[in-house]
């Protein structure tokens, strides 16, 4: 199948717009904004700018209007009815962090289990494999099959009367695996009383998600990823367990009452604010949400594995190109790659100057890596702007740089 | 219309991946274990895993047999750099704060000339041309020469100094200024020279 077209017009994205021959194809590490967006955040500033719950003035009435608003539109988007179950943070590594610091430590003890998978990004590896360590907990991980997807049968001998917590990527920044969640909620409802934790900062952008339906207990996501601004993203959770936790940040708005010796806390979401809120940001993400919703995510969804199935067909017929990963049809629109004898750096530099933007690193998964045994991968990246003219773009200047590193 | 992104640089591309340097990389000079050496230093790059290792061994006028290896702490290794231009500045200094280096070296006379230059590890194409061509514009020099060759490298990737500080076999290494993302590629091999150096004042 041909994907003549993006989903979305490149003229909606103002630096897509102005730049007509980028191939940006690295939007897993960032997405670019629609103009939507952009004017949502500078309307919020011009005629909304006053500080949310503050003043008992129209203005700050208007400012925490529009704070609340953008709340209950993303809760929408993915699924809570109870929208204050929605706590925005400043992406989905704050929300790992704020988990790991106010219920973890509140509930994770010595002998304790805590299962995460050789998928993770840092963000939701390196944070419980510190709370193991701060409180005596085991850190359990689970191996991948070899289309680096989470080994489900692993995750079912792991998960058991001590697990206290399950931490796992609804999709891998990496290779785009997707995890298929329905299996591992029953994997730990069944097995034990663990909690389970979801990072979804590349699930919400890429695939259709109902938190209320999921039956995860935490979901944790980034705006940026999903056409929205950077510095804003959220974590969902459950009412009961996100009432019994400590507050994560101590300050303006998450209090109650505050005595000499004692304080006790607001109600939800704000005992998770503190501070003064990013309240234009997150009318930015509501533009976002909004556009997305007018887009639809299931055709967002089939519009990245049409691209994704032409990009692969192509780098499968380059000579010593291997791809990770499972199929297409599994794969949330990552393409994960190398090429023999040319080293992703020297590649990510050839594919620049064709005005190809791809990553190469390690996408903060050194676990994965070293699983993988490789230092580093080149990863192209699809979205709602992407079309098929990425995809030659990629081609082209795939072949350009085993032009340049052939050996005569 | 033009293309800002692309149509200026697709000379310096081919200049960066010009037959000098991809020659170095197919067949490095001195990419070789070298048992006898005097001091050794290693540089990582975490951003890719890229890593390399220089050895050094020194003529001394006295034989000096005390092989007492030191780590050197990271902050005491890591090298003061020249001044930059602020365009570079950011993503230079991002590298140079994630490059981590470790050192080891028995204890040398410090007016030692390097008499052998040697390299092992991996890297990308710019950082084991790099290196191949550090090994070879070195060899021979006294420690504080060697010493000012990487800070001129230093200078030329990062504030494009003129050309005419460059010995002739490093003037390839100018293709690689226009890139800033891959400054720290380039200069990898040569920070871990100067570790190496230092080791041994």
């Amino acid at each position: 199948m041909t994907v003549s077209t993006s989903l979305a017009p490149r003229a909606d994205f103002p630096l897509l717009a102005a730049q007509p021959t980028l191939h940006y194809l690295d939007s897993a590490a960032t997405s670019q904004k629609p103009r939507v967006v952009l004017d949502a955040i500078t309307n919020f500033y011009e005629t909304a700018n006053a500080n949310p719950h503050r003043g008992a003035y129209a203005l700050s009435a208007t400012a925490t209007d529009a704070y609340h608003g953008a709340r209950e539109t993303v809760a929408r988007f993915l699924g809570v009815a109870d929208a204050d179950c929605l706590i925005f943070t400043r992406g989905t590594t704050e929300s790992v962090n704020l988990v790991a610091s106010s219920w973890g430590t509140a509930n994770v003890r010595a002998g304790d289990e805590i299962v995460i998978s050789a998928l993770e990004h840092h963000a939701n590896f390196v944070t419980w494999q510190q709370l193991a360590l701060r409180t005596g907990a085991t850190l359990r991980i689970v191996e991948l099959t070899d289309r680096q997807e989470i080994d489900l049968d692993q995750l079912r001998e792991l998960v058991g009367a001590r697990t206290k917590l399950v931490a796992i990527t609804h999709v891998s920044n990496a290779v785009g695996s997707i995890t298929p969640l329905e299996t591992v909620v029953h994997i730990v409802r069944s097995q034990s009383n663990a909690v389970l934790f979801v990072d979804g900062a590349q699930g919400a952008p890429h695939l259709p998600v109902a938190f209320d339906t999921l039956g995860v207990d935490f979901y944790a996501f980034s705006g940026h990823k999903m056409l929205g601004p950077m510095g804003i993203g959220g974590l969902i959770g459950r009412r009961a367990l996100l009432e019994a936790m400590p507050p994560f940040m101590f300050g303006g708005d998450m209090i109650e009452w505050v005595h000499d010796f004692d304080s006790t806390w607001n109600v939800l979401p704000y005992k998770f604010e503190a501070g003064t809120p990013n309240a234009a940001d997150a009318v930015g993400l509501a533009a976002a949400v909004r556009y997305l919703e007018a887009l639809d995510m299931v055709q967002v969804r089939s519009h990245e594995v049409a691209l994704l199935e032409a990009a692969e067909s192509r780098l499968r017929s380059l000579p010593g190109c291997r791809v990770y990963g499972p199929p297409p049809a599994l794969r949330s629109g990552v393409l994960s790659f190398a090429l023999d004898d040319v080293h992703p750096h020297d590649l990510a530099t050839i594919l620049d100057q064709h005005g190809v933007c791809v990553r190469a690193g390690h996408h903060c998964a050194q676990p994965l890596m070293r699983r993988l045994g490789v230092h580093a991968t080149a990863r192209a990246s699809f979205y709602v702007y992407s079309d098929f003219a990425d995809v030659d773009a990629l081609d082209g200047a795939l072949r350009a740089a085993q032009a340049v590193f052939a050996t005569a | 219309m033009t293309e800002p992104h692309a149509a200026p640089q697709i000379a310096s591309l081919s200049a960066m991946y010009q037959e000098t340097l991809l020659a170095h990389y197919r067949a490095p000079h001195n990419r070789r274990e070298l048992p006898d050496a005097t001091a050794r230093a290693a540089r990582r790059n975490p951003l890719c895993g890229d890593a390399l290792e220089v050895a050094i061994r020194v003529d001394a006028p006295h034989d000096v047999s005390q092989s007492v290896s030191h780590p050197v702490s990271q902050s005491a290794s890591e090298p003061v750099l020249p001044s930059r231009s602020r365009s570079h500045s950011r993503v230079q200094s991002r590298l140079d704060t994630t490059t981590s280096s470790s050192v080891q070296s028995p204890t040398a006379a410090p007016s030692s000339a390097l008499a052998d230059v040697a390299f092992t590890g991996r890297g990308c194409s710019i950082a084991v041309a790099s290196a191949s061509m550090m090994t070879d514009a070195t060899r021979g020099l006294g420690r504080d020469e060697a010493l000012r060759l990487v800070s001129v490298v230093e200078a030329m990737l990062t504030q494009g100094a003129p050309a005419l500080q460059l010995p002739e076999s490093l003037t390839a290494l100018r293709a690689v200024a226009p890139f800033p993302g891959r400054h720290g590629c380039a200069s990898m091999p040569w920070l871990a020279l100067r570790d190496a150096l230092q080791a041994i004042a």
